[in-house]
């Protein structure tokens, strides 16, 4: 393999290049949170997960030279596992994969077949197209919609998948999600980082305590629907019952796609695109919830309110106030 | 003991090497008893242990996970510690629409012990109750079929997936079925969502034509012959019949015989072609359909995704049936004749009382029946198993 371009690490600090980077300059978690070279590194780190949280996107910081680069890389994670909280996790995941597709869908085909062996995906590069491995491209892709990323439709040989350099780089982007979201130890931090998560959790609750007071108040909310609000809300694995429930009845009490699929946010197995194309579907076609009947057999009913449907606990409660 | 028990003690004595788990201290394993008690979440050290137990309990069915577990014994699935799991396609004659399938369909009434053949009737003739058993048999036919399927999802899956030989546990339930594992490392750890998309590739359902003849703008663009997947079989298959067409043998849409020649030229070359037609492109993506209707792998989708899953133990005995649930290599599957093949119980002779009809069936070779309801026939243990398994008569 070919001599790689060690600036490489500055937009790509995930990588080999930014860990050994990290060992040549013995970085420690003191000199992220003191070294006042670092300063830098530290206010685009906080501006990258205030973005996240904010659902922005935060791009002041694309030429750092390497070093600052893997700081700031390295105190985003830091600090976001140090929080610890699943639904910052998939922000910061989402924040941080959206921002390496805009990087990475301009590299030629070399590059993004090295950024996939880095990634755990075995790409063999082939003309202006690239062969993936199986198994990484179902990691990837299995959370994308659209058929034209179903493995039906696609030339599939011995276990390889043969995909277009654009397409390369939006699996990619997929597979560094994935990467970002495996757990990771909750470190302990000095006051300077602490500070940031400090900030980062005030708006994180901010932006949680938004997505609630743009339903309706918890009082009109029939049990039911309660108790699965608190569910998505804990990141309790749900039936697929269970989510279209939700989904149907919050979107019919006027909630916007976005705030229910933030509300899914938290789930273990929760997949952005999956869950966005889900909820938008159930929107397009204005499904109903379920009555109660159905609520009933589901095992989804908790207390017979008298009602036939969960959309007609709320109104009945206003009607008689 | 029940004699069938005991036929199946017998056999798990003097055939217990056949048994076999891979990784079994990693398994769950689950038996059910000829009393009907479910025992799950066991865990096995090694095989010589598993043999041992299914020789001591002789149990009515035996099953291991397509879960790898740091705990199998542990009694909730998020205690298990869930390290990898096979993949799992499952195929049920009973969802292949076949009508051998219905073969000596017969029925028998709980409340008073009437029975006939054919589909149950909504009410017992003789006594109106409404609590009717609808009993199935087996047919060569309708497992031919069946075969057939798991045949084509093995070439799907060396062609695609590029997996075979080892890579692979393919075996026969021991009654309808077919089921097949891959057991390559490399597929351990895929999600549902992947396993879910595995399972609508083989068998077909997320294929989209319109993809596959896709249009942009007055650009019509074909998949090409040396493709692989969905889009391979496809070109070859519609290749083949432009080139039949030539001499008159098949009829071609007039839309697609009309350019015929460019068609060959996209199929073999990837050259696209210019304004096609509305009809073309429509007889075009008719005609992908149909070819993946013709050959996609009716398996059961539920069961992909599911890591949780059981199924039996390779060599184990079905409890429905008595049959072996064997494991086959890809090349023994060719020739498999279940009814002879996975016979493994004795011919010792026992005596029959039969409750309900019984059709006329062939085991290893030898032809048994019909049988009215009501009489008594001494028969070999495998054939007398299938009887009594089937709820069809009793021991006297
Ligand atoms: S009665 Fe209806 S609204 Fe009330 S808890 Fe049950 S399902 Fe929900
Ligand atoms: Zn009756």
């Amino acid at each position: 393999m070919e001599e790689l371009d060690p600036a490489l690490a500055s937009r790509y600090p995930f990588t080999s290049l930014g860990e050994r980077l990290i060992e040549s300059e013995g970085l420690t978690e003191e000199d992220l949170a003191y070294d006042p070279l670092l300063e830098q590194s530290r206010r685009h780190a906080r501006g990258r997960l205030l973005s996240a949280v904010s659902g922005g996107l935060y791009l002041d910081d694309l030429y750092l030279p390497p070093l600052d680069a893997v700081a700031t890389y390295l105190i985003v994670r830091l600090v976001s596992s140090w929080i610890g909280d699943p639904f910052l996790n998939r922000l910061v995941a989402e924040h941080e994969s959206k921002r390496f597709h805009r990087l990475a869908r301009d590299e030629p085909i070399h590059i993004l077949a090295w950024l996939g062996g880095e990634l755990g995906a075995a790409i063999r590069p082939d003309g202006e197209r690239a062969w993936i491995d199986i198994s990484s491209y179902l990691r990837a892709a299995a959370g994308l919609g659209g058929p034209k990323w179903r493995l039906a439709n696609r030339d599939v040989r011995s276990g390889q998948v043969l995909v277009g350099r654009r397409e390369l780089a939006r699996l990619l982007q997929e597979l560094l999600r994935a990467h970002l979201l495996e757990p990771t130890p909750c470190p302990s931090l000095s006051p300077p980082l602490r500070a940031i998560g400090t900030e980062v959790i005030r708006r994180l609750e901010e932006r949680k305590a938004s997505i609630q007071s743009s339903g309706p108040s918890r009082q009109t909310l029939p049990p039911c629907i309660e108790k699965l609000v608190e569910k998505a809300e804990r990141g309790e694995n749900m039936s697929h019952q269970e989510r279209f429930t939700l989904a149907a009845y919050l979107l019919k009490v006027g909630w916007s796609v976005d705030r229910v699929v933030d509300l899914f946010r938290s789930a273990p197995d929760f997949k952005e695109r999956v869950a966005r194309y889900q909820v938008s579907h159930i929107a397009k076609r204005g499904y109903n919830p379920p009555n109660c009947e159905t609520l009933r057999s589901w095992g989804i009913c908790v207390e017979d309110c008298g009602v036939k449907s969960p959309l007609s606990y709320g109104r009945r409660g206003r009607r008689r106030r | 003991m029940n004699p069938l028990r005991a036929a199946f003690r017998e056999y798990y004595a003097l055939r217990s090497r056949s048994i076999f788990v891979p990784r079994i201290d990693l398994r769950e394993i689950m038996v059910v008893t000829f009393d009907g008690t479910v025992i799950r979440h066991v865990s096995v050290k090694n095989l010589e242990s598993l043999r041992a137990m299914l020789a001591r309990e002789a149990p009515r069915h035996a099953y291991y996970s397509v879960g790898l577990y740091e705990r199998p014994a542990a009694k909730f699935m998020a205690e298990k510690g869930l390290k990898g799991a096979e993949v799992l396609f499952d195929i049920d004659a009973d969802h292949l629409g076949v009508d051998e399938c219905d073969y000596g369909l017969a029925w028998r009434c709980k409340s008073c012990g009437e029975s006939g053949d054919g589909v149950p009737p909504d009410a017992c003739p003789k006594c109106g109750s409404r609590d009717l058993e609808r009993l199935d048999w087996l047919s060569e036919g309708c497992l031919e079929a069946a075969k057939r399927e798991a045949i084509r999802l093995l070439e799907i899956l060396e062609s695609d997936l590029g997996v075979s030989g080892d890579e692979l546990m393919v075996y026969y339930t021991g009654h309808r079925g077919y089921h097949v594992r891959i057991l390559s490392e490399r597929f351990l750890g895929l999600g549902k969502e992947e396993r879910r998309e595995l399972a609508s590739h083989v068998s077909g359902l997320s294929f989209d034509p319109e993809e596959v003849f896709y249009v942009k703008g007055s650009v019509l663009t074909t998949p090409r012959v040396d493709e692989g997947g969905w889009r391979g079989r496809i070109a070859k298959e519609m290749l083949q019949l432009l080139e039949e067409s030539g001499g008159g043998k098949t009829a071609l849409p007039s839309s697609v015989a009309k350019r015929r020649g460019e068609l060959v030229r996209a199929l073999k070359e990837g050259v696209p072609l210019i304004n096609p037609t509305r009809a073309l492109v429509r007889d075009l993506r008719r005609m992908a359909e149909e070819i993946v209707q013709a050959r996609r792998v009716r398996i059961d989708e539920m069961v992909t995704p599911d890591t949780s899953r059981l199924t039996r133990i390779p060599n184990s005995l079905h409890g429905k049936t008595g049959l072996r649930a064997m494991a086959l290599s890809p090349d023994e599957l060719r020739d498999f004749q279940p009814l002879g093949d996975a016979v493994g119980l004795s011919n010792d002779q026992i005596r029959v009382f039969t409750t309900a009809p019984v059709p006329r069936f062939r085991v290893k070779g030898e032809y048994f029946g019909p049988y009215e309801p009501g009489v008594g026939v001494d028969l070999p243990m495998f054939a007398a198993a299938l009887i009594l398994l089937k709820g069809r008569g009793v021991i006297p």
